[in-house]
């Protein structure tokens, strides 16, 4: 489950650039490539903030099979967008979500296919 | 023939013994345990990350990060708002991931380290003497201008002319420079005259031994005296060992000293506070193609405002460092920018900052860092903020985006003033990279932490020869202060 919440995480913040598509096409295993780099990062903080890390997401990643009955990854965008939207109010949710933005966005551009970096 | 660079497979004993133990391979610590090994003195460094040389480093930007920052980058500083401090730790430590900006410490503060904190003048004109020892062995020199490249340094030189501010060609410690614009992950090309390349062969040279991948865990002493110091390998198989020594030079930086100090319960009254710089990053959108990845770091640094604490110079552009920097906007604005990648720059704004943050040594090995938003920083952040929106307005940029939450872009400076009129600190997105001055020399022990010696008041062989010992930020990039402090607390120990 926290795999999945991961991913959906991963999902949500890069599903909406216009370098996505190019990376889904080229490259299908691409969410689970940036959210093991994430997971791994998380994994490596110190305890006092990878355990609450850890915490939120599962707590994340219960409330959406408990509202949606379904994992994270697995929701449409709009669905996603719709549940994270309510799920902000959880103490510490933004702090996460902007930890597994900034570390996917640093993974991102470096699995991108070379013809999309070189339209850069 | 023993082995100079001990990876973690090498440990083979459980007991090592050595005259010095240099605890840290950074700026401070590589110029310590080399000019101790260079005169005669059996040393080991201890270094808690990896060895990198230039061959190991490539352009995989996540994968460098991983391999040469603590925590990728990503240590956190708990306030409001948040800081994010990166950190080298690796072999060479700062100096592999800098921009290898050799700057000195402007005069006022050095008036300001005489009058306040008691240092004497004699040590000053050392610090000074330092420098040019530093500056030749680091091979410093002006970067030339580039015709086609660094074109968003350039647009910072012509605007500062336009507006009659002052500016500089930073001085950089490279030789053949090949431009790859990849300084923060580790330089491929062995250009950057980094620790690994400069100070540390010449102390591996002279017998000196550098035990990688290895942290110093405690240290143990008895009265005032340190006897010896408990390290962890890492690795697949973790082991802890001892090193015995008769001195100890601590150069783990400013939060892993004191930390370290803390930990093995030696007392630092007057430390575990440190000072550092603020960081505030503008991205901003042109008309005319400045391909700003093409070329190396930062060449031109605006000094107008460097009495105020205020430098304003280009950043690193990548379209990682773009998305991460906006990374509190929408992904709209990011594809918006990619979109226009050659036509976008990063600049960064460095405040000498009056906050202060705090280590606390009580939650396990690794330690934890709040600090306290000092609104006399408010207001320097809306000056830095107006300067450079002032100065890249006047290169001719038609957009910025602000390091802001909520704010996006601004296309006037009448617009961002209103946008800063109501700026609560907590919105702020700042980030560090250099930290100081939380084991401070003194003449007082009440009010620092070592002596003018850089020897810890209440430990008879006990030195620190990193960031710490400075007694205050120093509005400028620090490796060449720390390093000039390390020469200082050495050749006074050596008597020399």
């Amino acid at each position: 489950m926290l795999k999945n919440t991961l991913a959906g995480f991963v999902l949500t913040n890069i599903e909406t650039l216009w370098l996505y598509k190019s990376l889904e096409r080229a490259n299908p295993q691409a969410i689970d490539d940036i959210s093991t780099f994430v997971g791994e990062i998380i994994n490596g903080l110190p305890w006092y903030y990878s355990l609450p890390s850890k915490v939120l997401l599962f707590i994340t990643g219960l409330l959406c099979i408990i509202t949606t009955g379904k994992s994270m990854r697995f929701l449409s965008h709009k669905r996603r967008s719709v549940f994270l939207k309510y799920i902000k109010i959880i103490p510490l949710f933004t702090a996460l979500n902007e930890l597994i933005r900034v570390l996917t966005f640093l993974r991102l551009f470096d699995i991108l296919p070379a013809d999309v970096t070189n339209e850069l | 023939m023993e082995k100079s660079i001990f990876m973690p497979e090498d440990y083979s004993k459980d007991v090592y013994h050595c005259e010095y133990l240099v605890i840290g391979t950074g700026a401070g610590g590589s110029v310590a345990g080399t000019l101790l090994a260079e005169s005669g003195h059996d040393v080991i460094f201890l270094e808690e990350g990896g060895y990198y040389p230039a061959t190991a480093c490539n352009s995989n930007i996540s994968e460098m990060t991983a391999k040469l920052y603590r925590y990728h980058g990503i240590f956190p500083f708990i306030g409001s708002p948040s800081i994010g401090f990166a950190e080298g730790c690796c072999v060479g430590g700062g100096t592999i991931i800098n921009g290898g900006i050799i700057s000195r410490t402007p005069s006022w503060v050095f008036e300001e380290w005489v009058s306040d904190h008691g240092l004497d003048e004699g040590t000053i004109l050392r610090l000074n003497r330092y420098y040019e020892i530093i500056e030749r062995d680091l091979n410093v020199m002006r970067h030339e201008i580039e015709k086609d490249d660094n074109l968003d340094s350039m647009k910072l030189l012509h605007a500062s002319e336009q507006l009659g501010w002052k500016y500089e060609f930073v001085k950089r410690a490279v030789k053949e420079c090949k431009n790859t614009n990849l300084c923060p992950t580790g330089c491929p090309s062995g250009a950057k005259q980094s620790m690994l390349e400069t100070y540390l062969p010449r102390a591996i040279k002279n017998g000196a031994r550098i035990f990688t991948r290895c942290r110093a865990m405690r240290i143990d002493y008895s009265g005032k005296k340190a006897k010896k110091v408990i390290a962890r390998i890492s690795g697949n198989k973790q082991k802890n060992i001892e090193i015995l020594c008769k001195y100890i030079f601590l150069a783990g930086g400013a939060i892993q000293t004191p930390h370290l100090l803390q930990r093995s319960r030696i007392s630092i009254p007057s430390g575990g506070k440190f000072q550092f710089h603020m960081n505030l990053k503008v991205v901003a959108r042109f008309k005319d193609r400045l391909n700003a990845e093409k070329g190396t770091i930062l060449t031109v640094q605006v000094r107008e405002f460097d009495p105020d604490g205020l430098l304003i110079m280009a950043s690193n552009l990548r379209p990682h460092y773009v998305a991460t920097t906006l990374s509190h906007c929408d992904n709209s604005v990011i594809n918006s920018l990619l979109e226009d990648y050659q036509y976008i720059a990063i600049f960064t704004a460095m405040i000498r900052s009056k906050s202060v943050a705090c280590i606390i040594s009580r939650f396990g090995d690794q330690p934890f860092v709040i600090y306290k938003f000092n609104p006399e920083d408010m207001k320097m952040i809306r000056f830095a903020l107006q300067k450079m929106a002032t100065l890249l307005f006047k290169a001719g940029a038609v957009e910025l985006f602000m390091p802001i939450v909520g704010v996006g872009s601004v296309r006037s400076i009448n617009e961002l003033n209103e946008k800063l009129r109501l700026l609560k600190a907590r919105r702020l997105k700042i980030v560090t990279v250099h930290i100081m001055s939380s084991c401070p020399m003194g003449i007082d022990s009440n009010t620092s932490v070592v002596n003018p010696d850089g020897r810890l008041w209440h430990m008879e062989n006990v030195f620190v020869t990193d960031a710490s010992v400075l007694p205050t930020n120093t509005g400028r990039n620090p490796q060449a202060t720390i390093m000039a402090f390390a020469h200082e607390i050495v050749n006074r120990h050596l008597g020399k």
